[in-house]
């Protein structure tokens, strides 16, 4: 335990390089997989010894993807987790297994994460027993402190988990995670699932325990409020990206994330009598496997850009240790806005174009079967005549002059300009 | 070891003892449901013509193979028309139980309205001769008059939209039941336009497209809405939404909230709002009933309950909920303990264990409810005056 403290300056206990983790959604016939769901795409950020990294997002936006590859869970595609000096990600798993102990893991439902059939004591100890934290003859007496620690009485021990209600559950979990003497937990939405006079129980037990045992939290969890009480770092994620990340005081008082001032002004306040300035976001996330071009939020945000459209953008460190993946923060992109402008509108004619040309190449075939001298008149009339022409003949002739198609082009060029 | 003072075991004779009373009592309930009535017998006089809903005494129990659970035990409110009252409560405090009772929809045999009156207001029932306004008696109705007032004259918006959708069918298909529902005379196209036109209503950008969609094929938050476009469908007078945005994220939470805030001031119908979120009834209700364990223990405006909380327990509530606000250095505010065990409840406040300020007179019978003003009234011995 003296040694979390010692670096707790100096080396931070995990650091996050580029993380992605990517799923395939579809494979072709070969089984080679064609599509990718991007849950998690270049997300890196560092934890101090005996801190706590807050993790917020909506539903879908790879937090809770983000705790399970850092514990290797999942397998990491691209980038680097060093936990301690080790890097992780690409350990063996019979290696791995020794740093099983250090890092731990809540999980989010306390009714279904317990074995229904064991014990409260027998789910303490069993990694206990298997990882030979204490002599086998001290075990029991091992579990019994550990339970006391998380605020369960003694008298528990051989009770099955369908006795407890929800707050007594979580605190099971938190007792099974502790009993390996873990440095790092990720808590996983640990207190969502419970109600409101529980919630503050469990967060009091969280924080008691973080400062006796000196842990290292990863926290995941949508509510900003909760978050708030426990971290000292705040990461906003969305659709696997980072948004904004900074010490949370800071983000407290000057969100600048467009997203993160939305999630802010989200949450209902308790007070009648409170202001209602909301920003409300329009409509719904987009979905992972198919992810807006450029920054992934422009598609909700209020003050997006043309820029936006275009490029994702780069972090920025606008404050000490408070970083924006935003465009309006940098300057240099802000200078340039009509550049980008007239970039945007040449990109958009580029697209019509390319539309228009799709367009003709499908009407191609159509004229060139009308076969006929007629098409070069009018733009609509050459389709038209075509129709007709098919109708009316009946039987086409096999080869088409090249004058004919040269024609219907010149024909769907400028149909495309009046479009 | 298995007998001490903690265990919850129940020996096989007292368990066999439980399950032969409950079998009596549950056929029992179920015999009076199905006798014939006349209507007189299903009808009661409403004591305020303003008030849609009137819960007088409502008993709920559920027969369990470990004893009987009170879970409404004894509650009473009013819902006034074009007002919107917000029920708080933890889970099990018996919340959804007590809109569940009134759209009949206790899971039965086991689950029961044992006692009480829910009186509800229709508009098709007139004064009787001394021109008081006849209203159902919803714990009386006949199944099948029930019929005509679920889905028309009283809705339900629940908590999550993937199970309350049917997954088989198309979203404009379920939105036609509820138009023929309705007016049962239209046509096939009539009914569309209206569901259509329901779905414009909500806030759904390409209506046509979603009337195609299967429910897999939409948002979390678009489920919602079109939850909210059937509950309004009915042109209902009072909408129970039970727990409406628990299951959605908050940006999403908001447009759900403000929505059903712009539609109850044009449509000009109740809400019965449950949740367990003090934020969520600050912003939208009018008048707050708090309830922990089968019964109310405050209730009043929403300005009373937040500017001027009394009992103990919404005090807590209120003090133990982390806010954005406020300052993260001093440790959280808990209430000690646990919902106490809704079988066997003893007859003393449920409070006492939990509560700091607990008395000596709180060993006693359970406190009536004693008024502080005309609207607010906290059932708890410290306001006995």
């Amino acid at each position: 335990m003296e040694e979390t403290f010692v670096d707790k300056t100096e080396e931070p206990i995990l650091k996050v390089e580029h993380l992605k983790k990517y799923f395939p959604i579809k494979r072709n016939f070969f089984g080679k997989p064609t599509q990718f769901l991007h849950a998690v795409d270049d997300v890196s950020f560092e934890v101090n010894a005996g801190t706590a990294i807050g993790v917020v997002g909506e539903s879908g936006c790879g937090k809770t993807t983000l705790g399970r590859t850092i514990l290797r869970l999942y397998d990491v595609d691209g980038g680097t987790v060093v936990f301690d000096g080790v890097e992780l990600s690409s350990l063996k798993k019979s290696e791995l297994r020794k740093y099983r102990t250090d890092i731990q893991l809540i999980f989010q439902d306390p009714y279904s994460s317990l074995p229904p059939r064991m014990t409260v004591g027998s789910i303490i100890a069993e990694a206990v027993k298997v990882h030979k934290i204490v002599p086998s003859n001290e075990i029991h007496d091992y579990v019994l402190g550990v339970m006391k620690q998380c605020g369960l009485q003694p008298q528990y021990y051989d009770r099955y988990p369908h006795e407890f209600s929800g707050g007594q559950r979580q605190r099971i979990c938190i007792a099974r995670a502790l009993a390996v003497k873990p440095r790092l937990v990720i808590c996983d939405e640990p207190v969502s699932a419970l109600d409101v006079s529980i919630q503050a129980q469990i967060i009091n037990l969280l924080k008691d325990l973080q400062r006796t045992m000196g842990l290292t939290y990863v926290f995941i969890s949508h509510d900003l409020s909760v978050v708030k009480y426990i971290t000292d770092q705040i990461m906003v994620m969305y659709l696997g990206n980072v948004m904004e990340l900074g010490d949370t005081e800071r983000i407290f008082e000057n969100p600048q994330h467009p997203y993160t001032k939305a999630l802010f002004s989200a949450v209902p306040v308790p007070d009648p009598d409170a202001k209602m300035n909301r920003i409300i976001l329009e409509g719904d996330i987009p979905s992972p496997a198919n992810p807006p071009r450029g920054c992934k939020f422009h598609t909700r945000c209020s003050q997006c850009m043309n820029v936006c459209r275009m490029i994702p953008p780069a972090y920025l460190e606008t404050e000490e240790n408070h970083f924006v993946a935003c465009h309006l923060y940098n300057e240099e992109i802000m200078r340039e806005l009509d550049k980008y402008d007239a970039m945007y509108e040449e990109e958009l004619r580029l697209q019509a174009e390319k539309e228009a040309e799709e367009y003709a190449r499908k009407h191609r075939k159509r004229t060139r079967n009308s076969g006929s001298a007629d098409g070069t008149d009018s733009s609509i009339g050459g389709t038209q005549d075509g129709t007709d022409g098919v109708s009316a003949d009946g039987t086409e002739p096999a080869d088409t002059p090249a004058g004919t198609t040269a024609g219907a082009e010149e024909a769907q060029t400028e149909e495309s300009q009046v479009r | 070891m298995a007998k001490n003072k903690y265990s919850n075991y129940i020996s096989m004779k007292e368990s066999r003892r439980i399950i032969k009373y409950n079998l009596k009592q549950m056929k029992y309930y179920e015999k009076l449901k199905r006798r014939k009535l006349d209507q007189s017998e299903y009808t009661t006089v409403m004591q305020d013509e303003n008030n849609l809903i009137e819960i007088d005494n409502l008993e709920t129990y559920f027969f369990t193979d470990t004893g009987t659970v009170k879970s409404v035990n004894g509650v009473s409110f009013n819902i006034p028309k074009n007002k919107v009252v917000g029920v708080v409560g933890e889970s099990g405090c018996g919340k959804s139980v007590t809109s569940l009772s009134i759209m009949q929809l206790v899971q039965a045999p086991q689950g029961q309205v044992v006692g009480g009156q829910i009186r509800f207001n229709s508009a098709d029932l007139g004064y009787d001769a001394e021109g008081r306004k006849i209203a159902y008696d919803i714990v009386k109705t006949p199944t099948k008059q029930m019929y005509n007032i679920r889905g028309k004259d009283i809705t339900m918006i629940f908590q999550e939209p993937m199970t309350s959708l049917n997954p088989v069918f198309t979203i404009g298909f379920q939105l036609d039941e509820v138009s023929f529902l309705r007016n049962p005379t239209i046509s096939k196209e009539e009914a569309k336009e209206y569901s259509i036109e329901m779905l414009k209503k909500v806030g759904i950008s390409m209506p046509e497209h979603c009337y195609k969609r299967y429910p897999h094929e939409l948002s979390g938050g678009m489920r919602q809405r079109v939850m909210i476009a059937m509950a309004l469908a009915g042109d209902p007078k009072l909408i129970i939404a039970d727990e409406p945005t628990t299951a959605l994220d908050v940006t999403i939470q908001a447009q759900i909230l403000e929505l059903l805030r712009e539609l109850q001031k044009s449509q000009g119908c109740s809400i019965m709002l449950i949740t367990h979120d003090l934020g969520v009834i600050a912003e939208m209700a009018d008048e707050v009933v708090v309830m922990y364990a089968g019964r109310i223990i405050e209730r009043g405006t929403v300005q009373e309950i937040f500017r001027n909380p009394l009992h103990p327990y919404t005090v807590g509530l209120q003090k133990s909920k982390p806010l954005i606000g406020s300052s993260a250095k001093e440790p959280l505010y808990s209430i000690p303990g646990q919902v106490p065990n809704p079988i066997n409840l003893p007859n003393h406040c449920y409070f006492r264990n939990r509560c700091t300020r607990c008395t000596e007179k709180c060993g006693g019978e359970y406190p009536k409810e004693y008024k502080v003003s005309d609207t607010h009234s906290v059932a708890c011995y410290l306001y006995e005056e």
